[in-house]
C-alpha cells in the first residue's frame, strides 16, 4: 500500500515536473520567436569587467548593433574606442592603437562560443544555441531570464555560465560567469527597434 | 635447367629499384663550383617531398566532411608507417606545448626583458584582456606576459593557417576538408608510397559513411600512379603484342614447335642480362629493366632467321652455319655500340650497356648453339615455299650509286632543315599523370599554403647543430627577401630549433631574478595589473636562465622533429639545411641576395633548372656514347667486312634510318627525349642486322629468298610490337613505340630497296 502511494506520487510529481519544464519550453520559445522577429536593433551599453589579476574593475560603455541573421557590431566609445565586427564566420577587429586585424571566428572557437550566445539569443534560434549550451529558461514572457550552460568540458574550464535577462522583446542584460571566478555585466538599451 | 634456376635468381634476388630519378647520375657531370652539389640536394628534396600526402575530403556536407577527417586522422595516426598525419586539429600535443612552454625563452626570436618593453607588453596585455577577444589570453597571462609562446608560434609557422571548420582544415569556400600527412621513407621508394596510399584509400573507405569524395595527391601519389598506369598499360600491350606475334610467327611457320622455339633465346637473353648486371652493379633499376627489353627485342629475329631457312635438302646445323657470319657480325657490332654505354659515370646508362650486351650475347649463342638441337627434337615442316610476293620483293633492289645516294642524302638535309630537332629536357612533360591529377595537386598545394617546389637553398656543415648555426647567418638576408616582397615568406630549420650557440646566448641575455623582479614591479606601478600578479613569469625566467638547451635528442617524437625532418639531411658526414619559401615573386632575386655571402656551403638551387640540366647531361653523354659506338662499329665493320662497297652500303642504309627516323619524329612534333634516343639503339641494332643479311653478295637465289622471308616476319613482328606501343597515350611508350616503329620500317625499306643482287 504503501510502496503503491510513492509510485503514484512519482508519477505525479514527474507529471507536474514535466508540465512545469515543457510550459518552461514553451515559453521559452515564445519569448525566442518574440527576440526573431527583430531584425535590426541599435543600443547602448555599459559594461562592468571584474578580472581577478587587474586592481580595479574595468567600466566600458559604447554601442551596439544587430542586423539579421548574423551580423553584430560592439563599439566600445570608453575608456578607449574599439570596435569589433563579427558576420558570418568573419571577425574584424579594430583596436584602441587602430591596428586592424581579420579572422576567421571558426578559428577561433572560444570567440565563436561567445558570439553564438549572442547571436543565437539575438536571432531566437534555439538549436544555434543547444549547438553550444544547455539552455534554461526562467520567469515569464514579460520578464524572463535565460541562462546558457556550456556543455563541453573545455568550454566548462572558461565559461561558468552566461545569463541573459530580458523584458519582452529586449535583452537588456548579459552576465558572463568565467570559471576562474571573472564577470562582465553589461546593460543594454535599446535606442531604436526595427522591424 | 638454366634458364629455370636463372630466372628463380632473376625474381628472387633482383632488387628492383624504379625511379626515373633513380636513372639520372648521382652526382652532378659538370665540378660544381659550390661545395653543394646539386643533383645531390635534388636527391635530398625528392626524398623530403616523396613522404608527403595531401588529401582532399569532399562531398556531403560540412559537418560530415569534418568528421571524415577527425577519423580519418585518428585512424592514421595508429597507424606505424605515418609519421604525421596533420588537419589542423590538435597539431600541438601536450608533449609538444611543453617543450614550447618549457623552453619558450631559448626558442623566442626577439625577446626584451628591459623595463619599458615591459611596460608595453602589460598595456598590451590589458588591451587584450579588457577587449571581447579577452577569452582567449587569460590563461597564459601570468607566466607569459610577453605573450612569447604566440611570437614562437609565429615563428613555427609559415603564412597563414588554412581556414578551419569545425575546427578542422578547410578551402577558402569550405568544400573540401584538407589534410596532410608524411610518412616514413628512404629515398623515393615507390613500394613505401604505394603503400601508403592503400592504407590512406583503405582507412577512408573504412570510415566514410556518407558517400564522400576523397583524393590524394603529392610526389608518392604522382609516382604510384605513374608506376601503375605504365605498369597496366605495358602488360596489356605486350599480352596483345605476344599474341599477335604468335600469330604471326604461326602463319610464316605453321608450326607451334617453333613459335615456342623463338621465344626461348629472347627469355635467356632478360634473364642472363639481369644476372650480369646484378653481378656488376648490386642491383637493377626498373628503368633499366625497361628500356633493356626494349634494347634486346632484336634477340626476337635471331631464331627468325634461323627457322626461315630451314630446308629440306640441307641439314639444320649447315643452314645455321650459312647464316651465322652473318648475324654474328650483326651481335657483335650491334654489341658493341652498346658496350659504348657502360663508358660512363651515369648509373642508369652503364647498366643498361651491361643488359643489353649481356643479352645480345646470351640470345645469339643460344639461337646458334642450343636451337638447332632443339628444333630437331620434333619433326618440323620446312618452309620451303616462300611466297610469290616476298620472293619478288627479295629480287627487288635499285642501284646503290652516286645518284641515288645522294638523291636520299640530300631529302634527308632538306627535311631536317626544315624539321629542326628539339630536345625536350623537361622530365614532367613524359609524365603519364593526369592534368586532373596535376591540377588537383596545385590547388591543394596553394589551399595548405604548401611550400614552393622550385626554389630552395641549401647549406652545408658537418653537424646538425654546425648546419643550424650556418644557416642562421641567412637569417638577415633571407628577412630582407621578406621585407623587399621577393617572397612572402621563408621556413629555415632554425626558427624551430636554434642553434645551441644562440640558445646560450638567449640565455645569457635573461635578467637576473631580483633585477627582473624590479623591473616587473615598476611595470606594474605603471598598468592597471594586481602586484605580484607575475611572480610565475619571473620563475620560468629564472628556470630559463638554466636549462639546458634544446637539442635533436630532446626533440624526439615532437612535431619541432617532425618538421625538422624535411630541413635537416645526414648524407654520410654532411648535414644539408633546407630553406623552402613561400609566395616567391623572384626567383632571381633570391639567388642575387645569396650570392653577395659568397660562401661554397650555401647555395641556392632552381630545382627545375637543376633537373633540366640532368636531363640535358644525360642527353649530352647519351649522345657522346652513341656517338662513339657508332665509330666503333664501323670499325668493326670495316675490319671484318673487309669490302669497301658493302660496307659503305651497310652504313648508308643504316645511318639513313636513323636520320630518316629522326626526320619523321620532328615532323610529328615529337620533342626528343632520352627516351627516344635509346629507341634509337634499337633501331641502330635492327638496321645492322637487316642490312647486314641484305648485303651478302654471296647469296643464290633461293637463299635471298629465303633470307627475305625470314626478314617480312622480323620486320613484321617488330612494327607489331612497336606499333601498338606507339599507340598508347602514355608519353614513355608512345615515345619508344613511334621511335622504333618509324625506325624500323625505314630499316627494311632501305634495306630492301638498296639489297646487294643475289647471285642468280
Amino acid at each position: 500500500m504503501k510502496n503503491k502511494l510513492k509510485i503514484i506520487l512519482c508519477i505525479m510529481l514527474t507529471l507536474v515536473f514535466s508540465t512545469i519544464s515543457h510550459a518552461e519550453n514553451l515559453e521559452l520559445k515564445l519569448v525566442l520567436k518574440d527576440l526573431a522577429k527583430i531584425n535590426h536593433i541599435n543600443a547602448e551599453f555599459e559594461e562592468i569587467k571584474s578580472i581577478n589579476i587587474l586592481e580595479n574593475k574595468i567600466k566600458l560603455s559604447g554601442l551596439l548593433e544587430y542586423r539579421a541573421p548574423d551580423s553584430i557590431t560592439k563599439k566600445t566609445l570608453q575608456p578607449t574606442s574599439e570596435l569589433f565586427v563579427v558576420k558570418g564566420n568573419d571577425l574584424h577587429i579594430k583596436n584602441a592603437a587602430g591596428e586592424e586585424t581579420d579572422l576567421l571566428l571558426t578559428n577561433y572557437p572560444v570567440v565563436e562560443m561567445f558570439v553564438e550566445a549572442y547571436r543565437g539569443l539575438l536571432a531566437g534560434n534555439l538549436k544555434k544555441l543547444r549547438n553550444y549550451y544547455e539552455v534554461q529558461f526562467t520567469g515569464n514572457i514579460k520578464h524572463w531570464t535565460i541562462t546558457l550552460t556550456p556543455i563541453e568540458e573545455e568550454a566548462l574550464e572558461l565559461i561558468s555560465i552566461i545569463t541573459a535577462e530580458g523584458i519582452g522583446e529586449n535583452i537588456h542584460k548579459v552576465i558572463i560567469n568565467e570559471a576562474n571566478g571573472d564577470s562582465s555585466i553589461m546593460q543594454i538599451k535599446n535606442t531604436q527597434d526595427g522591424g | 635447367m638454366f634458364i629455370i634456376v636463372g630466372g628463380w635468381l632473376a625474381i628472387t634476388k633482383t632488387t628492383i629499384s624504379s625511379d626515373m630519378q633513380q636513372f639520372l647520375p648521382a652526382k652532378s657531370k659538370s665540378a660544381p663550383i659550390s661545395n653543394i652539389d646539386p643533383l645531390k640536394v635534388l636527391n635530398i628534396i625528392n626524398q623530403a617531398n616523396s613522404g608527403l600526402f595531401l588529401f582532399a575530403i569532399e562531398g556531403g556536407t560540412d559537418k560530415q566532411r569534418a568528421t571524415a577527417s577527425i577519423q580519418l586522422r585518428k585512424k592514421l595516426l595508429k597507424d606505424e608507417n605515418f609519421v604525421f598525419v596533420n588537419n589542423g586539429k590538435g597539431t600541438l600535443a601536450n608533449k609538444d606545448r611543453n617543450i614550447l612552454n618549457q623552453y619558450r625563452y631559448l626558442l623566442t626570436e626577439n625577446a626584451d626583458y628591459s623595463e619599458n618593453s615591459l611596460v608595453k607588453a602589460l598595456q598590451v596585455r590589458y588591451q587584450e584582456l579588457t577587449s571581447p577577444l579577452g577569452a582567449l589570453f587569460k590563461s597564459t597571462i601570468n607566466s607569459d606576459p610577453t605573450a612569447e609562446v604566440r611570437a614562437i608560434l609565429k615563428q613555427w609557422q609559415l603564412g597563414k593557417e588554412p581556414t578551419k571548420l569545425h575546427s578542422v582544415w578547410f578551402s577558402n569556400n569550405k568544400d573540401t576538408a584538407l589534410l596532410v600527412a608524411g610518412i616514413k621513407i628512404n629515398g623515393a621508394d615507390i613500394n613505401a608510397q604505394q603503400r601508403a596510399v592503400d592504407i590512406i584509400k583503405d582507412n577512408f573507405a573504412a570510415i566514410n559513411k556518407n558517400g564522400l569524395k576523397f583524393a590524394i595527391s603529392g610526389t608518392g601519389v604522382f609516382a604510384v600512379q605513374a608506376r601503375t598506369k605504365i605498369k597496366s598499360e605495358s602488360q596489356r600491350i605486350s599480352v596483345i603484342a605476344s599474341i599477335a606475334v604468335m600469330l604471326l610467327m604461326f602463319l610464316a611457320f605453321r608450326s607451334v614447335w617453333l613459335v615456342f622455339l623463338a621465344a626461348i633465346p629472347l627469355l635467356c637473353a632478360i634473364i642472363s642480362g639481369v644476372i650480369v648486371t646484378q653481378f656488376i652493379f648490386g642491383s637493377i633499376q626498373g628503368i633499366t629493366l625497361a628500356f633493356g627489353l626494349t634494347l634486346i627485342g632484336v634477340a626476337l629475329d635471331y631464331p627468325v632467321h634461323i627457322f626461315s631457312h630451314i630446308v629440306k635438302s640441307e641439314n639444320i646445323k649447315t643452314s645455321i652455319n650459312n647464316i651465322w657470319p652473318t648475324m654474328r657480325l650483326g651481335v657483335i657490332t650491334t654489341s658493341l655500340g652498346f658496350l659504348a654505354l657502360t663508358q660512363t659515370n651515369f648509373n642508369g646508362l652503364a647498366q643498361l650497356g651491361v643488359f643489353a650486351v649481356a643479352g645480345l650475347l646470351t640470345a645469339a649463342a643460344v639461337s646458334r648453339y642450343v636451337l638447332a638441337d632443339l628444333i630437331l627434337l620434333r619433326p618440323v615442316r620446312t618452309a620451303e615455299v616462300v611466297p610469290a610476293w616476298v620472293r619478288r620483293v627479295s629480287q627487288f633492289s635499285i642501284p646503290f650509286n652516286v645518284i641515288n645516294v645522294s638523291l636520299f642524302t640530300s631529302v634527308a638535309g632538306v627535311l631536317i632543315f626544315m624539321f629542326p630537332v628539339s630536345w625536350e629536357s623537361d622530365l614532367a612533360k613524359l609524365s603519364p599523370i593526369a592534368t586532373e591529377q596535376l591540377s588537383l595537386d596545385t590547388r591543394l598545394r596553394r589551399q595548405l599554403n604548401a611550400d614552393d617546389l622550385v626554389n630552395v637553398v641549401i647549406v652545408r656543415a658537418s653537424s646538425s647543430n654546425a648546419v643550424l648555426k650556418k644557416t642562421e647567418q641567412l637569417a638577415a638576408s633571407l628577412d630582407k627577401l621578406v621585407d623587399d616582397k621577393t617572397i612572402a615568406g621563408y621556413r629555415a630549420p632554425y626558427r624551430l630549433l636554434p642553434s645551441i650557440e644562440t640558445q646560450k646566448l638567449r640565455q645569457q641575455n635573461l635578467p637576473n631574478r631580483d633585477i627582473l623582479q624590479q623591473r616587473v614591479n615598476k611595470a606594474i606601478q605603471k598598468s592597471q595589473f594586481k602586484p605580484g600578479s607575475f611572480s610565475a613569469y619571473i620563475k620560468d625566467v629564472e628556470i630559463s636562465k638554466k636549462l639546458a638547451p634544446l637539442d635533436k635528442e630532446k626533440i624526439q617524437g615532437t612535431i619541432l622533429d617532425r618538421q625538422l625532418a624535411s630541413m635537416l639531411f645526414q648524407q654520410q658526414d654532411d648535414w644539408f639545411a633546407v630553406i623552402r619559401f613561400l609566395g616567391v615573386r623572384d626567383s632571381a632575386g633570391i639567388e642575387q641576395q645569396l650570392n653577395v655571402l659568397a660562401d661554397s656551403d650555401i647555395a641556392y638551387i632552381n630545382i627545375k633548372k637543376v633537373s633540366q640540366s640532368a636531363v640535358n647531361d644525360f642527353r649530352d653523354e647519351a649522345l657522346k656514347l652513341i656517338a662513339i659506338g657508332l665509330v666503333v662499329i664501323f670499325i668493326t665493320l670495316l675490319v671484318s667486312l673487309r669490302n669497301s662497297q658493302r660496307l659503305l652500303r651497310v652504313c648508308f642504309i643504316v645511318s639513313m634510318a636513323l636520320v630518316f627516323d629522326i626526320v619523321w619524329l620532328n615532323i610529328l612534333g615529337q620533342a626528343l627525349s632520352l627516351f627516344h634516343l635509346i629507341s634509337l639503339l634499337l633501331v641502330l641494332g635492327l638496321g645492322l642486322d637487316y642490312s647486314l643479311f641484305y648485303t651478302r653478295s654471296t647469296d643464290t637465289k633461293a637463299v635471298r629468298e629465303r633470307t627475305a622471308y625470314g626478314m617480312v616476319v622480323c620486320f613484321g613482328s617488330t612494327a607489331l610490337v612497336f606499333g601498338m606501343l606507339a599507340a598508347s597515350s602514355i608519353p614513355v611508350l608512345n615515345a619508344i613505340g613511334l621511335t622504333v616503329f618509324i625506325g624500323v620500317s625505314f630499316n627494311y625499306i632501305l634495306a630492301t630497296v638498296f639489297s646487294a643482287k643475289s647471285i642468280t
